[in-house]
């Protein structure tokens, strides 16, 4: 039971830490080209680097709440001894993915200037 | 869609990606997306929410934040400052000590600490200063320490190996004590070169401390970091914990020891639990990623289709195996190790397996393979790591000073290709 909780909460951990790792520069990626580049390129860059993480992050969001509102309907329980409703600690993960989204949305909103 | 053209689409949208400078793991779920949905239409996508959930919700995946946590308390509490003082105390009489203090230090630094950047980082803090005042050559310096450091992934505990062990569903606490002997060995084959090193050029080096500066007493602080290890991976070699046990038990273990040394405040813990956040975050969204990928690829075939292709290639066992090496030599240049594993194995586990390596021993390979791409220019996180903390170096001096390393690396992975028992012996004595 204790691994049953454990491992939902370091889902939880790690779904509520994505939007603000991403904001921290925490993701990595490879710099050749995206270090060296300036000015309109660099632009460029950013804004399909934003665009494309922004259509990934919405369609993720989607299917997960899709299956969150799926497991509340039909109240699907995970196999173990506690037999925890799945919605609950999913939920997490659909809250942590809206973030995300949220913060590439606010960046597309500041026109791609500061991103990492 | 024909097989051909899908991986033509997957291949240049990967490349185009990760070229641009896309975050690795948003760029392996983009592709991942993509071949998902050409193969499968709208239908396909909905596979992605199990995938999503279940690689972040893993009993072994718990292991990973506990094990950074341990690290970064060790690092962030000076308790790391104290014991790099202890072992150079205890290796200051040899010629060029401190180098060997670094490998050592790196050593066993590396065993309460998961990542090599972190071992690199927290030993690197502590010695480049002191190293630089003392008249050491810097980039015999810079290089003892990138490469110290990527000890950090093969001796247990390692993040990679847990990792690793999740995607190949094999026991990570075999994994853990396969890579002991090779990372003692590999640390032994670094100090050999270094005392070679210094025979050669003797001025790399000042003479051996005489001055008195350092006290003999400080040896003592080696004893409660040694304590730790000893604690962790006894539990996990004699069975009485799992890895993931295992792994709380250090992060308490950590906090214990800077609670010992009156240096653990509020504030080290906050930033040790944010930079573990930050940590976790992004290995767990690269391995989410990777997995809608590796899922899409399984989906659609075009995974069984490169795997086919390989085996019909009719290379010999060595043959395939040298590709891979080759392989994983040049992605290592420009991706991070993780990506890496997560990117390629799906494709290739099955040939691994069909050419009959032993995936403990494979496991072992690999891990030396991503250390090695950690000190490989133009991408080398261990670089970038000693870089940044040099105080001015040019990138170019820490790139020179780690060149010789990877020519060891090669020779360590040729050492375990002709006695497989150096990685496989010690996991067979295990209980459990």
């Amino acid at each position: 039971m204790t691994d049953e909780i454990a491992g939902y909460l370091n889902a939880a951990a790690i779904f509520l830490g994505l939007a603000w790792t991403l904001r921290e520069g925490g993701f990595i990626r490879v710099e050749i080209l995206y270090d060296r580049a300036v000015g309109r390129f660099k632009q460029a860059l950013r804004w399909l680097i934003v665009l494309t993480a922004t259509v990934f992050s919405a369609l993720t969001l989607w299917v997960c709440t899709r299956q969150v509102i799926y497991a509340f309907d039909n109240d699907t329980r995970a196999v173990s001894v506690i037999e925890t409703p799945e919605w609950i600690p999913q939920s997490a993960m659909v809250l942590g993915l809206a973030v995300l989204l949220l913060q590439l949305l606010a960046w597309i909103v500041d026109r791609v200037r500061r991103i990492p | 869609m024909s097989l051909e053209l899908l991986t033509l689409i997957l291949v240049v949208s990967l490349a185009l990606m990760l070229m641009a400078g896309q975050w690795t793991a948003f760029a392996l779920g983009i592709c991942g997306v993509l071949v998902l949905y050409l193969s499968k239409g709208v239908i396909g996508l909905t596979a992605l929410s199990s995938v999503v959930w279940n690689n972040a919700n893993s009993y072994i995946l718990i292991a990973v934040p506990m094990f950074l946590l341990m690290g970064e308390v060790i690092l962030r509490s000076g308790v790391s400052s104290y014991f790099y003082r202890g072992v150079a105390v205890l290796m200051g009489r040899l010629p060029g000590g401190l180098l060997h203090a670094n490998i050592a230090s790196c050593a066993v630094f590396s065993a309460v600490s998961g990542s090599s950047v972190a071992t690199a980082a927290t030993v690197g803090t502590v010695a480049i200063p002191e190293m630089l005042a003392r008249g050491y050559e810097p980039r015999t310096v810079f290089g003892s320490l990138a490469a110290g450091g990527t000890l950090g992934i093969l001796i247990p505990p390692s993040i990679v190996m847990v990792l690793y062990g999740a995607l190949v569903e094999e026991s990570v606490a075999r994994l853990f004590m396969a890579g002991i002997l090779p990372g003692l060995l590999m640390a032994a084959i670094f100090m050999i070169f270094i005392a070679g090193l210094l025979l050669v050029k003797p001025h790399y080096a000042p003479p051996p401390d005489v001055s008195g500066k350092s006290r003999a007493s400080d040896a003592i602080h080696v004893f409660p970091v040694l304590g730790l290890l000893i604690v962790v991976l006894g539990s996990i070699y004699s069975g009485i914990a799992t890895p993931t046990e295992a792994s709380a038990l250090g992060a308490a273990g950590a906090i214990v020891l800077a609670v010992g040394y009156c240096s653990f405040t509020r504030k080290v813990f906050a930033q040790s639990l944010m930079a573990t956040v930050k940590t976790t975050c992004m290995v767990a969204l690269i391995i989410i990623c990777a997995q809608i990928l590796s899922t899409a690829l399984t989906y659609s075939g075009v995974s069984r289709t490169v795997s086919e292709w390989v085996m019909g290639l009719g290379l010999g066992k060595w043959a395939f195996f040298l590709a891979l090496v080759v392989l994983y030599i040049v992605l290592g240049c420009f991706v991070d190790g993780i990506s890496m594993i997560y990117m390629t194995l799906p494709v290739l586990l099955p040939v691994v397996k069909a050419f009959g390596f032993d995936l403990v021993w494979f496991g072992v390979i690999l891990t030396v393979l991503i250390e090695l791409g950690q000190i490989t220019p133009p991408v080398g996180l261990n670089l970038f790591t000693i870089h940044a903390i040099s105080g001015g170096a040019k990138f170019s001096e820490v790139a020179a000073g780690s060149a010789p390393y990877v020519a060891l690396m090669l020779l360590v992975i040729l050492m375990l290709c002709f006695w497989p028992g150096i990685a496989l012996w010690l996991p067979t004595t295990m209980r459990g």
